[in-house]
């Protein structure tokens, strides 16, 4: 009796044993992932960007450095990790300081459409050995004017995904129009409302979402639009994520207002919509499994 | 008969106690079921199930070896020995391991059990049932239960784990004041000696 005890025991265990190490491997990335970046930025006012990385947490080879070569002076360094079961997803804050900022060089600073454009980093292992990572791509854009700035972003509140700005006018001058194209990779993942005076209520983080006042839609705003000096309208926006795999795409993005003042006719990026991942456990989950049965 | 006794005493709290000094162990496995193999072997005459016990713990010294002697770690909760080690080191050096001890403390209690039985020990055999029954019922379901530690958050898992912990520290407590009983009366004389005395 004793004896089959045992064998049964040991054919228990072992099955416990067989599937719980399966299931854990399988759960671990084979490396670092770097998320699906698309970031605009905007140079020479000490720019700051994240860069997001999915490691296993029993990862004992971890990143050390990581060095975007056409930023040789970024200050790219660990800001903090949001941990999982299985993986941390790190947050590098990417840092270029004023004096740096100055110093990068634009081919085409005429024309303020060329940014300068990164899609790989160069990794450090705490092993030594080095990689090349794809990261998506990184728009650094020259600063649109050198003048004092027309428009100027106040009170920003910013969550993972969603936040408001609000632009306040440093004189008089008419907005025709705010272009944010690069969005529409976004599919319908971002809503953007505009709001001026009662159409925008206070951020009341306790109301239930959809009671909040928003504003309107940015597409059914009338441009151009007037504003005199001190007067300010508000950009909320929110991302909604559609599908299971949206969290992995990172965004920051830098509408463009097309500006009138009474000297000349500028573009401006007062704002920034920014998207952070907060995946769910489910969600890490699946992206884990999709990169190991990629072939 | 009491010197092996004191052997089994020795080498079990040995293997149960870990006292890491670095990365050795100053209570050392290895020694422990070296220990236990040769008072087993030392009593395997009226104990025949030792005879099976003394390989089971020399078997166990074996496997022992590497955590003995290697500063890496081969725990099951390790995790990157659960990564990187090979499915035939994690059978060997985990769960094999666990198995085989658990079998090893069954057949220490049964085998001083059935000897207490036939010496008319019954206090003893009722003793040594006892507490092999209390540590293999509560290292039973924590061997179940503990691989799930890896993949699952189940809110009262560590509260049964506690609980379990805590019983098969009695059970083997137990089996230690077992040892030292066994060594006491069962060196005394035997149950023919003892009905001479008393004719």
């Amino acid at each position: 009796m004793a004896y089959w005890g045992f064998v049964g025991l040991a054919v228990a265990v072992a099955a416990c044993w067989f599937f719980n190490v399966a299931y854990y491997r399988e759960a671990q990335l084979e490396h670092p992932v770097f998320l699906d970046h698309y970031i605009e930025a905007e140079s020479g006012s000490g720019v700051v960007f994240y860069l997001y990385v999915l490691e296993n947490r029993s990862e004992t080879n971890r990143i050390e450095r990581i060095r975007i070569p056409e930023l040789e002076d970024a200050q790219v360094s660990r800001s903090w990790n949001d941990s999982y079961r299985y993986q941390d997803l790190a947050h590098f804050e990417v840092f270029l300081d004023q004096e740096m900022a100055s110093e990068l060089y634009f081919e085409n600073w005429e024309h303020a459409e060329t940014p300068i454009m990164i899609g790989q980093v160069e990794v450090m292992y705490t092993d030594g050995s080095v990689s090349t990572e794809n990261i998506g791509e990184i728009r650094l854009y020259p600063r649109l004017y050198n003048t004092d700035k027309p428009l100027s972003a106040q009170d920003k509140i910013m969550e993972a995904q969603r936040g408001q700005s609000t632009v306040v006018a440093q004189e008089n001058l008419k907005i025709t129009g705010v272009d944010y194209n690069e969005a529409s990779r976004l599919g319908n993942r971002l809503e953007l409302y505009w709001g001026q005076g009662s159409e925008v209520g206070e951020w009341d983080f306790e109301r239930p979402e959809e009671d909040r006042i928003i504003g309107k839609p940015i597409h059914e705003v009338q441009f151009p639009m007037e504003l005199k000096l001190g007067e300010d309208v508000t950009v909320r926006y929110r991302f909604r994520d559609v599908t299971a795999q949206d969290w992995s795409k990172v965004y920051q993005l830098l509408p463009r207002f097309r500006v009138e003042t009474k000297k000349e006719i500028i573009q401006a990026r007062p704002i920034t919509i920014q998207y952070s991942p907060a995946p769910t456990e489910d969600e890490v989950r699946q992206f884990v499994e999709e990169r190991r049965n990629r072939p | 008969m009491k010197p092996a006794f004191a052997n089994l005493f020795w080498g079990l709290l040995l293997v149960w106690i870990d006292i890491p000094f670095s990365t050795f162990d100053v209570f050392n496995d290895t020694v422990g079921y070296l220990l236990i193999a040769y008072g087993m072997h030392r009593i395997s005459k009226p104990i025949p199930l030792f005879t099976f016990g003394r390989w089971l713990a020399a078997f166990l010294a074996i496997l022992s070896i590497p955590t003995t002697f290697s500063e890496e770690s081969v725990s099951l909760f390790d995790q990157p020995f659960l990564l990187q080690g090979t499915w035939w080191e994690i059978w060997m050096s985990g769960v094999l391991g666990e198995f085989a001890l658990l079998l090893l403390i069954y057949t220490l209690c049964e085998g001083i059990g059935r000897l207490a039985k036939s010496r008319g020990e019954n206090g003893l055999f009722e003793h040594m049932r006892g507490s092999g029954s209390v540590y293999l019922f509560s290292a039973v379901p924590l061997m179940l239960i503990s691989p799930f530690l890896l993949n699952f958050d189940i809110e009262a898992l560590p509260v049964i784990l506690l609980i379990l912990g805590g019983v098969s520290l009695i059970g083997m407590l137990l089996i230690l004041y077992g040892l030292i009983r066994a060594g006491r009366d069962l060196h005394r004389t035997t149950p023919k000696r003892r009905l001479d005395i008393r004719v």
